[in-house]
């Protein structure tokens, strides 16, 4: 019950018509607030595994240095790792042999 | 109203969960990255990359010889079957005329390869240097292992005791060759490949229990046909001695843990993935850890509390490296009582503290010296088990060396 039962209707009417400042947005805006936060921490959190897990691969293979090392030895045997290796092992052991064998 | 708010909420619930599966895999990977920085702290393997390290500088003569031998054995037309007939005349000491026939047939077909072979058992074996793959795909290693078992059996048959003792040893040197590995670290580092030295950094064991169940039956057999000189048990003793290693259980996991897989880029279940890798890692590091300046059979007691799947796995595989361990003392202290025999006119020692054997073998079971008995039928020199209670050598659970009293 209104106090005031004359100009209530108008002032109600009045407020009703006046253009809501926002009427379900405060909600959206949160939402749309919370999935950018969201998003952001998603970003960053790959980016801090993509960082760690580059160190944990490099701790568990240290594959590039591997494939330099490999190279490397591959020259000193020749091309293919096991013809090459074979044939050299008995030529080595041969020669130590004095090519008695 | 709700329904244009509804796909927002979702979508909010949806990167929830994605930033909580993604936290959960950043403290995962940070977890492991921090365990793997402990391993490499610690100069230990951290990954079977790093596992049977490239070898610089010039190569072994014995490494030369074995890779030679390797690439000259030619394998059995039936392997596997020859194998079991040999396994069950061994065990039998009961040979068929074929059995002998055609186990001399392999050993003549790959005099070579034994040529080779028993050049490098004479000298000192460091590695195999990369890009040799003997040490992880040993096939032909393997069968180099069969053929010169074959040619110790037939020359137990034929009474050289002698040349059969050698050949046992280069057996046991040639097992030993076979599970030595290495590992490298400071690959990281910008100038490791001008300074090779700096890229290997450890040389171990790893277990290998059923060679070395052949190689000690094959010791049976090899004392209760013939009778060694006392120039070929020298030779026996170092071959056993080879094997010999206070640290196989530590070797061994350090070896188990570089081997296990770490994978990274499961595409699912990511998180539950490292969570379980990391799980697995602490536990072999525990394992490991427990085994540092504890004594026989200490580092078997610091494993009791292990629980889980891998936890009851690195128990059971800590008994069998136990085991192992346990065969080749027994072995080692009966080459040693058969030295002791041709010294003192074949009387046996009255316990097996006197002999001359070091370091005196520990019974990785008690921490005590191995058990010894006589009887009419010869001696036996044993172990007291995983079970840890002195049943008698004929107890199931004994790991036990026989020498027969036939004993020429």
């Amino acid at each position: 019950m209104s106090p005031h039962p004359g100009p209530e209707p108008f002032r109600r009417r009045r407020l009703e018509l006046r253009p809501h400042p926002l009427p379900q947005h405060p909600d959206r805006s949160r939402l749309l607030m919370a999935i950018a936060a969201l998003i952001v921490l998603v970003v960053v959190l790959a980016t801090l595994s993509a960082g760690t897990r580059a160190s944990v691969r490099a701790r568990l293979d240290s594959s590039m240095q591997r494939e330099v090392l490999i190279r490397r030895l591959a020259t000193r045997f020749g091309g293919d790792r096991f013809a090459e290796q074979t044939a050299r092992a008995l030529a080595d052991a041969a020669a130590s042999n004095g090519g008695s064998e | 109203m709700n329904r244009s708010r509804w796909p927002l909420r979702v979508i909010v619930v949806l990167l929830t969960v994605i930033a909580a599966v993604a936290a959960w895999e950043y403290v995962e990977l940070r977890r492991l990255d921090g365990e793997l920085a402990r391993i490499e702290g610690r100069r230990e393997p951290t990954s079977i990359f790093r596992l049977d390290a490239p070898s610089f500088g010039p190569e072994s003569e014995a490494s030369r010889d074995y890779r030679a031998a390797a690439a000259l054995v030619r394998p059995a037309d039936d392997p596997n079957r020859l194998n079991a007939r040999l396994e069950r005349a061994e065990r039998a000491n009961d040979w068929p005329p074929d059995l002998v026939a055609a186990m001399e047939e392999r050993v003549r077909n790959n005099s070579d390869a034994l040529g080779y072979l028993d050049k490098a058992a004479k000298t000192e074996f460091d590695g195999f240097p990369e890009p040799t793959v003997y040490v992880t795909r040993a096939f032909d290693l393997f069968d180099l292992l069969q053929v010169v078992r074959m040619r110790t059996s037939l020359l137990v048959l034929a009474a050289q005791g002698d040349d059969a003792a050698r050949s046992l040893h280069a057996a046991l040197r040639l097992q030993r060759a076979m599970t030595v590995w290495t590992w490298g670290q400071a690959n990281r580092r910008p100038n490791a490949l001008s300074q090779p030295g700096q890229i290997r950094t450890g040389r171990a064991r790893r277990s290998d229990g059923i060679a070395t169940l052949i190689q000690v039956r094959q010791l049976e057999i090899l004392l209760a046909r013939t009778r060694p000189s006392r120039d070929a048990l020298v030779v026996l003793a170092d071959g056993f001695a080879a094997l010999d290693n206070d640290d196989l259980l530590r070797d061994d996991l350090l070896w188990l843990r570089a081997s296990s897989r770490i994978t990274l880029d499961t595409p699912l279940f990511r998180p539950l993935l490292l969570h379980r890798q990391n799980w697995n890692l602490r536990d072999y590091s525990r394992a490991i850890d427990a085994q540092s300046s504890r004594k026989w059979p200490d580092k078997l007691d610091a494993l009791t509390g292990f629980e889980g799947e891998l936890g009851r796995a690195i128990v059971q595989r800590a008994n069998a490296v136990a085991q192992e361990l346990a065969m080749i003392r027994c072995a080692r202290t009966v080459v040693a009582i058969e030295q002791f025999k041709r010294e003192h006119a074949e009387t046996l020692p009255e316990d097996v503290t006197k002999l001359n054997v070091q370091p005196p073998p520990v019974d990785p079971f008690s921490g005590q010296p191995l058990r010894f008995t006589r009887d009419a039928a010869g001696y036996v020199v044993y172990s007291v088990g995983i079970d840890r209670r002195d049943g008698g050598p004929a107890s199931t659970s004994e790991i036990a060396v026989r020498v027969q009293a036939s004993n020429p």
